[in-house]
């Protein structure tokens, strides 16, 4: 989607017909930006293409949408139209909607709206703008230029940004994962399959034997308890979703308390300390599970190296194996006559030549005994270094165990302190007390979690294909039954392919935007962090200590806020490539694949940044995407912006708000000129005037 | 990688699968864009005339 104008009409503060046009997608100066006073219509207009694609607004603008100023102008029984048309091209081809409803003012001088309606109109091959879909139809082909789930990482409020990088958004951030993956078609399809093939196990059952008919219904009652279990599952994830969230404004708002900060600061560095001893723990427990796979049997065969050895000695010594001497050497010995210190040979030693000569005849048998020998002894070594590394890992292992019960014990301890009303008053004490029970909530709905996702849903599942082995396997009696089953197989078949096919993809898409992320962020941080998003979907910073990653505790709004624009900017990347791919793909993969190019429209990116971010942040923003709009106060806009973003911009406006307070006009320097930006008249309604910046 | 794993996927269904599957993904991708309302008939239909 690449936008070309906007037109507002009577909409918010923006009074008569207003237009802005963008500036170009895909250009060095890409950008379009609108200069606006507190009140003079940023969020409006920000709202106004959220409004204008799906009817709603977000949560920053409440109704009503219709001008102040039209409306107190109207005479009774008038009425005006309230519209906002955003015209886009999209895959090569231009489109306009348009939104609008009509506001009626009644005798009493109370005002009512119609109901909103879209109208979608695409330019035809003359020219000309021809409307497109049925009722409804309107709202879903916008709906596929950009989903409706996507919206909020493309038109957002800046100062909000940071809350993606909270612990509780993981959800949103899988959302923006599981929409480009296009979810929906996956889930629906596996969904009416397993409703096809409940519909087929039915039907058969009128074919059925008795023993079939028996099968069938545990079938049935196994999948209904299946179902179940996938309900709990949801459920638990989201108290856990929501036990997180809770958490962490309770630890907010403990950090704010006087009477504990230095409690609090010095549990923050235990937990820091007890994460890290998590992680080297858990890496050790890898590297112990990779040796144990690597060289455990090892441990199996030690008695075995000796055994080899004494049976190949003692076969020696009975002359049932040959002896460590070679023929050709003993062939010179007999034909000389002379021992290899020179003196000849006695009798006894001649025969005792000849019978060594019978035995020195297999020389290939001899290498392998030796070639076995050696490999024994190697794996001997091997045993040696593995029992060695065990131990070591063991030791280590035992230290960080002891660590963890100590710093177990210290973060306990400063739980109670925290929590003591006498020493840390009423509000801590309380606060501690509900994060303790949080915690606790958050431990038994995991536990239950991990219950149920790695034994009871896995048990039932194996059953349940066990149960299906059993059915194909079991005669129907006739040949209706027998297609039935053949058609049960493969729609399961076909489920299960989906789910596989899922599963992959939506590793693949979260791989490539942790990867994408990490570089967008890596052009933009100040500090040495990594960023990714982690198998749980949660955007993460994390640093290197020592070699090992440990996350980053305690980061700024700044930096929180640049690693959600990262991620942001890793959709938008991701998306693109989606498209230019299903160019390229088969007519089945084009069905599970979705994309597109999109714009960015930031309402204040830059607010909470500290000055270390934002230049950089500034010069960055114009390369995340094809299209930035990015709309700033004067306060958002300082000097190093100013300059960082020049040389990109395409397009600048200003909303000149016009009021009745008398507080003095107000100018803003735009690229070394001064702007009118509050005005004042005697206008009964504050009203803004878009004015473009020309040079 | 994934990718081909995915498309390995899809090769090792039966030639009838993959055409039901095709069938399968088109009846949905009709409904979620709206172009027609769901059926559940039509699921049930592509399954018998695709798998005999």
């Amino acid at each position: 989607m690449k936008l070309l104008d906007l037109k507002m009409q009577n909409f918010r503060q923006f009074f008569g017909e207003q237009s802005i046009t963008f500036a170009a997608s895909g250009t060095d100066r890409n950008v379009t930006v609108i200069h606006g006073f507190n009140g003079a219509g940023k969020t409006a207009l920000l709202n106004a293409f959220v409004w204008c694609l799906y009817g709603e607004t977000t949560g920053d603008l409440t109704p009503p949408l219709g001008s102040e100023r039209a409306l107190a102008a109207l005479p009774p029984g008038e009425q005006v139209t309230v519209s906002v048309r955003l015209t886009f091209e999209a895959h090569g081809e231009t489109y306009v909607a348009e939104r609008r409803f009509t506001a009626q003012k009644d005798a009493a001088g109370s005002s009512k709206e119609s109901p909103s309606v879209l109208v979608l109109k695409k330019r035809s091959l003359t020219g000309e703008f021809e409307p497109l879909g049925s009722k409804g139809g309107a709202q879903s082909y916008i709906d596929q230029k950009l989903p409706p789930e996507l919206y909020p990482f493309f038109f957002f409020n800046g100062e909000r940004m940071e809350a993606l990088a909270g612990p509780g958004a993981y959800d949103k951030v899988e959302v923006g994962v599981r929409t480009l993956l296009d979810v929906e078609i996956y889930d629906r399809s596996s969904r009416h399959l397993n409703v096809a093939s409940r519909e087929l196990s039915k039907e058969l059952a009128q074919f059925a034997t008795d023993e079939l008919k028996e099968a069938l219904i545990e079938q049935a009652g196994l999948d209904s308890t299946r179902l179940g279990f996938l309900d709990s599952v949801d459920i638990k994830r989201k108290n856990i979703a929501a036990a997180e969230n809770e958490l962490e404004e309770v630890d907010r708002q403990l950090s704010g308390l006087n009477e504990v900060r230095e409690l609090i600061d010095e549990r923050k560095f235990a937990l820091a300390q007890e994460q890290s001893v998590r992680q080297q723990l858990a890496s050790l427990r890898d590297d112990k599970a990779r040796q144990l796979s690597r060289n455990g049997y090892l441990s199996f065969a030690k008695t075995l190296f000796t055994d080899v050895d004494n049976l190949v000695n003692s076969a020696r010594q009975r002359g049932d194996l040959p002896a460590k001497v070679k023929p050709q050497f003993v062939d010179d010995l007999l034909a000389q006559g002379v021992c290899i210190c020179g003196r000849p040979i006695t009798d006894h030693e001649h025969k005792a030549l000849i019978g060594w000569r019978r035995t020195t005849g297999l020389a290939e048998l001899e290498s392998a005994i030796s070639a076995v020998g050696q490999d024994v002894k190697n794996l001997e070594g091997r045993c040696e270094e593995y029992f060695t590394d065990v131990d070591r890992l063991q030791a280590e292992m035992s230290i960080l165990e002891a660590d963890r019960r100590n710093l177990g014990d210290v973060l306990s301890a400063l739980s109670s302190k925290i929590g003591d009303r006498d020493s840390s008053g009423e509000v801590a004490a309380n606060l501690e007390n509900r994060r303790e029970r949080l915690k606790g909530t958050l431990r038994e709905q995991e536990l239950d979690l991990a219950l149920i996702e790695k034994g009871k849903l896995p048990d039932i599942e194996e059953a349940i294909r066990e149960l299906e082995r059993k059915i194909a396997k079991m005669k129907s009696g006739n040949e209706k039954g027998e297609a039935i089953k053949r058609q049960i197989a493969a729609v399961q078949r076909l489920a299960v392919a989906l789910n596989e096919i899922y599963e992959i993809k939506k590793q693949e898409v979260r791989a490539d935007l942790s990867h994408s992320i990490a570089e967008i962020w890596q052009d933009a941080a100040v500090k040495t962090y990594k960023a990714s998003i982690d198998r749980d979907f949660r955007l993460t910073l994390s640093r290197n200590v020592g070699g090992v990653e440990q996350p980053v505790h305690g980061a700024s709004t700044g930096e929180k806020q640049v690693l959600a624009l990262s991620f942001v900017g890793s959709l938008v990347k991701k998306a693109k490539a989606n498209a230019d791919e299903a160019k390229k793909a088969t007519e089945a993969e084009r069905e599970l694949t979705v994309g597109g190019e999109y714009p960015l429209v930031m309402d204040s990116p830059f607010g909470a940044l500290e000055p270390d971010y934002q230049r950089k942040v500034a010069e960055w923003v114009p390369k995340l995407a094809g299209q930035v709009v990015v709309l700033a106060s004067k306060t958002n806009w300082p000097p190093n912006i100013e300059a960082a973003m020049r040389s990109r911009i395409g397009k600048e406006y200003i909303l000149e708000l016009h009021t009745q307070k008398d507080n003095g006009e107000k100018f803003i320097e735009i690229d070394g000129h001064f702007e009118p930006y509050v005005c004042v008249d005697n206008e009964p309604f504050e009203r803004t005037i878009i004015r473009e910046v020309t040079r | 990688m994934s990718k081909e794993k995915a498309r390995q996927i899809l090769l090792d269904l039966s030639i009838e699968e993959r055409k039901l599957l095709t069938r399968v993904l088109k009846i949905e991708r009709a409904t979620i864009n709206q172009l027609k309302p769901r059926n559940q008939e039509d699921l049930m239909k592509a399954i018998k005339e695709e798998i005999k």
